[in-house]
């Protein structure tokens, strides 16, 4: 999840954005992936993917139909996604969470 | 990308200082855990100090390393240097006053 975060913050740093929206942007996708992998089962594929325009960076975690409901969110990660982010929505089909933060 | 790591050394005054460097999350939280714990266990410390100047990166992960060596030690656990990064989770979460830091 580190190079995630990392190749991230690389993109966004091209992109010309401050080091403070990038500092959130990484706390937020390690918060995320904290949140769900701390109780995920072995096997099961979970899936963090973020877009960056120049408008806002997106990061969306989706789960397989058949997983159980892998967010808890009463967790501390979740609540500081909520104090970093614009939006984040949780459920919906096979998507846990998609959090946006605006450039 | 620094490795994660945390060294121990004591001081005169019966407190020990604990230095960490490197990104602090799930990955390296047990690192920060053992050393913090083995220098609890070694030289039952009146106090810790923890010099978190070297870790450009944490998540809540390592606040909850943190919390819980701050009840160890009884509550005598002081941060005594931030990034901009590990500062700003810190005041986020509303901690900077228990590890004795300021705004």
């Amino acid at each position: 999840m580190s190079t995630l975060r990392h190749v991230l913050d690389g993109a966004l740093a091209g992109l010309g954005v401050d080091e403070q929206k990038r500092t959130d942007i990484g706390l937020i996708v390690s918060e995320t992936w904290a949140n769900v992998i701390t109780h995920v089962r072995v096997g099961v594929a979970f899936q963090v993917r973020a877009t960056v325009d120049e408008e806002a960076c997106v990061i969306e975690v989706t789960s397989p139909p058949d997983a159980p409901d892998a967010l808890l969110p009463s967790q501390p990660s979740l609540r500081v996604v909520s104090a970093l982010a614009d939006t984040v929505d949780v459920g919906g089909d096979d998507l846990l969470l998609r959090v946006v933060k605006q450039l | 990308m620094t490795a994660f790591a945390a060294m121990a050394s004591p001081a005169a005054d019966g407190s020990v200082m604990v230095t960490a460097t490197g990104e602090l999350d799930m990955t390296s939280a047990p690192t920060l855990i053992e050393s913090l714990r083995d220098a609890i266990h070694a030289y039952a410390p009146s106090r810790v100090d923890l010099d978190l100047t070297g870790v450009p990166f944490m998540d809540s992960t390592g606040i909850q390393v943190l919390v819980a060596a701050h009840a160890d030690v009884d509550g005598d656990l002081r941060i005594t240097g931030t990034s901009p990064a590990v500062h700003r989770l810190l005041e986020l979460t509303g901690l900077l006053e228990t590890f004795g830091l300021t705004v």
